[in-house]
């Protein structure tokens, strides 16, 4: 991402106005702004210790990660927004039924790698074998009753993956969220957006009045 | 037991709509009020998460133990609380809310302020389904209108049978999506309307308009929409006649020589001892299957069965609103402009019933609440994306798709009336207790055909407008099997009855006052005197029976009556 420096003169803001009370967060949102602060320097630091998965699963799933979101030219990848941490603190919370799921679905990623390819783990594969592993999983409706259970599996990497990406400060500039702020002069949606989808605020103006 | 022997005029049991009403109208009216609240202290102001970015938490907003809603949800509690179990009557299911603060479900609930109808209190007479209520809506609707004038919601009149208008503010322009659905709607000769939310868009009492940060549910920090806290218990206080106990676990009302209540006992959480306040007058504000434990636990040689219990009526006649929620992707939002689309903290358009019964197979309605647009990514983001055409994937593409389907789903949820049936109550167990000794309800629950076609209607329609959109819906029909889809008895969180008002004494609990029928002392001003549901929430009708209540318990006190 080009604008790390950036992101991370925000991310001091915010933590800035977390501390300062006013709408600040307490220890009964999960988190105090000290520990959150502790969890990113380890983050940046590379010295993350996991709270629910072992190394092993930890390496497998930053190759898994970064397959299912990769960087691109508009932002960074899951590993980038720190989603393998996000997945591991979300476990650590999770019933033993989601813990076993996960594992287990690891545990079959490399021993696919072994049935198809002869290596022992999914890291160790080239990214051609990772990928025809993939195929096989990533799309439920087409896949065949040999891998439709991993592919149900596979949904909810894709989902917890998706959403931790997706929800990091780098994710959530990507998809383009711009709100929950002080926004005092609703006015609705824009002019340019209403025309494009064939709608207009004439008739509701003309029966309720325009608000502002 | 530690026991206070400074007496009170009032002690009210709960400080949520019911109590913050019952608070709010006594203290002005003079009387010393003690209330007690199960949950600790609670100020929008400094505690609400109301401008928090999920990402700023480990969590990123999603669910934990004590907030089911997500863990910047404003409402401390949930369908299980830690050390407070309930039960089941056989397999019956039932889901049991509790919200454990100051301002109770208040910091929870979505701010429709719909009122009853002329007909939601004379079914008895055009239905004959369930008992009319003792009173009518001329009885009020002078609460109705002095609640929107010290409240405020924002909405419009509309002139619809049953749908009485209100002192509305303007109603904010609706999300481009709702403009789309109105015409869907219109195409399908369904109203669909202004919502009517507490949240005020001018100027009232000293509260600013609404900042449009789409968080209501977190806590209004500047107190632009309605909570207890934010609107009823500050002037309550200031009275300088409020006495509030935080942490003060019901136990038991008690009663005197004369058959009539004389205080309340109730556990200091902080320290687990008994205490046991005197008051003039109890008004239980607790939920409806709060107060009715209260009323059932709090026996004696007079009330062997329960205070207030002669009827035997206490903890029937239980509903719940009816709800199933489809929700659909429609194509021609895909990739569309971004722009600041939250508004307030809920739909901007709703749906309110419009049916004829004549020509329907089941009795009464339903209202349609309207969801969608792009929400705040937090836990739990476009979760099911293999659900939309692409169907799953992985890398550039998905990446790309989460930009494509973001704001693409709208949702429409039905919320509608449920039949009292004698098959749906609560009791006390015999044999559990929660972790103060306090006996718990066991509850039996059971929806009739009434509901289940109902329901059924609700899926019907909800994808004809989905349809109407040209969009998919991501779900199969539910089967009969399923209920349809219906929810849960408790999962809308609207109990109501379980002490319902009636004009005879064998049949109900309290009187059109909210007056227990037994002991005249004794009034329950939450969910529990409801005779019957409508297709509206509640929350305005509770608090305009509580004011009513509240202002004859005052002018019973002027008289010398109690």
């Amino acid at each position: 991402m080009s604008s790390d420096k950036k992101t991370e003169l925000s991310r001091r803001d915010a933590l800035k106005a977390m501390g300062a009370g006013a709408f600040g967060l307490s220890a009964a949102y999960g988190v105090t702004p000290s520990a959150l602060e502790k969890f990113e320097k380890m983050l940046r630091e590379g010295r993350y210790v996991a709270r629910f998965f072992t190394e092993a699963e930890m390496a497998a799933l930053r190759v898994l990660a970064d397959m299912v979101i990769p960087a691109d030219d508009v932002s960074g990848s899951a590993t980038d927004a720190g989603t393998v941490e996000y997945a591991d603190f979300v476990l650590s919370i999770s019933d033993a039924n989601t813990q076993e799921a996960w594992r287990d679905g690891l545990v079959w990623l490399d021993s696919e790698c072994s049935r198809r390819f002869n290596k022992d783990l999914f890291v160790s594969c080239s990214d051609e074998e990772r990928a025809s592993i993939l195929d096989d999983i990533a799309w439920p409706n087409r896949a065949t009753d040999e891998f439709i259970e991993r592919a149900n599996w596979f949904n909810r990497v894709r989902d917890l993956i998706g959403s931790g990406f997706f929800s990091s400060q780098i994710g959530a500039a990507d998809v383009g969220y711009i709100g929950n702020v002080f926004n005092p002069r609703w006015q609705g949606a824009p002019p340019d957006a209403l025309r494009a989808l064939g709608v207009s605020y004439e008739e509701w103006d003309a029966k309720y009045g325009d608000l502002q | 037991m530690q026991v206070q022997n400074d007496e009170y005029d009032v002690c009210i049991v709960g400080s949520g709509a019911g109590g913050g009403m019952a608070a709010y109208s006594l203290t002005q009216a003079g009387a010393r009020v003690l209330m007690l609240e199960a949950g600790g202290p609670w100020d929008n102001a400094t505690d609400s998460a109301m401008f928090t970015q999920p990402y700023q938490t480990q969590r990123r907003g999603g669910w934990i133990p004590t907030r089911h809603f997500g863990e910047f949800d404003a409402c401390i509690g949930g369908w299980s609380l830690e050390g407070e179990p309930y039960t089941h009557k056989d397999d019956s299911e039932f889901m049991w809310w509790r919200a454990r603060m100051v301002g109770g479900r208040t910091n929870h609930w979505g701010r429709i302020s719909l009122r009853f109808g002329p007909d939601d209190f004379r079914r008895g007479d055009l239905d004959g389904l369930s008992p009319n209520w003792p009173i009518g809506y001329d009885d009020i609707k002078p609460y109705y209108d002095r609640l929107d004038r010290l409240i405020g919601l924002f909405g419009s009149n509309e002139n619809i049978h049953n749908q009485p208008d209100g002192i509305f503010h303007p109603p904010p322009r609706p999300r481009a999506y709702e403009l789309m659905v109105m015409n869907a709607s219109d195409h399908m000769d369904i109203p669909c309307v202004p919502a009517r939310l507490s949240v005020i868009t001018k100027p009232l009492n000293n509260r600013p308009p609404c900042h449009y940060c789409g968080q209501c549910n977190r806590g209004c920090a500047v107190h632009s929409n309605f909570s207890s806290t934010n609107v009823l218990l500050p002037p309550a206080h200031a009275t300088g006649n409020l006495t509030l106990v935080t942490n003060a676990m019901a136990r038991e009302v008690t009663v005197n020589s004369q058959g009539l209540c004389d205080g309340v006992s109730y556990v200091d959480k902080a320290t687990g001892e008994d205490r046991h306040v005197k008051a003039k007058i109890v008004v239980l504000a607790a939920s409806a299957c709060e107060s009715a434990r209260l009323m059932m636990n709090s026996k004696s040689s007079q009330f062997p069965d329960g205070l207030g219990n002669s009827s035997g009526h206490l903890g029937k006649w239980l509903t719940d609103t009816t709800g199933t929620d489809v929700a659909g992707f429609i194509p021609s939002l895909e990739g569309r402009m971004r722009y600041n689309e939250d508004g307030v903290g809920g739909g901007h358009v709703y749906m309110p019933w419009w049916g004829n019964n004549d020509r329907l197979d089941f009795p009464r309605g339903y209202h349609i609440e309207v969801w969608g647009g792009f929400h705040q990514p937090g836990a739990g983001f476009m979760g099911g994306i293999h659900n939309y055409p692409r169907g799953g994937g992985y890398g550039a593409q998905l990446k790309a798709d989460y930009r494509n389907y973001f704001g693409t789903t709208v949702g429409f949820s039905g919320r509608g009336e449920m039949i009292p049936n004698e098959n749906s109550y609560m009791e006390i167990d015999p044999d559990v207790t929660d972790q103060w000794g306090i006996p718990v309800p066991r509850f039996n629950w059971e929806w009739t055909d009434h509901e289940y076609n109902q329901v059924r209607h609700m899926q019907e329609t909800f994808r004809e407008l989905v349809a109407t959109m040209g969009g998919e819906v991501f779900s199969e029909m539910p089967t009969e099997e399923r209920g349809y889809g219906i929810a849960k008895g408790g999962q809308i969180i609207h109990e109501l009855g379980g002490a319902r008002m009636g004009g005879d004494p064998d049949t109900s609990v309290l009187n059109g006052d909210c007056q227990s029928h037994d002991v005249s002392n004794l009034f329950v001003v939450d969910g529990a005197p409801f005779a019957s549901q409508a297709d509206k929430n509640p929350t305005w009708t509770i608090m305009a029976l509580s004011w009513r209540a509240s202002e004859k318990i005052a002018e019973l006190r002027n008289r010398g009556e109690l």
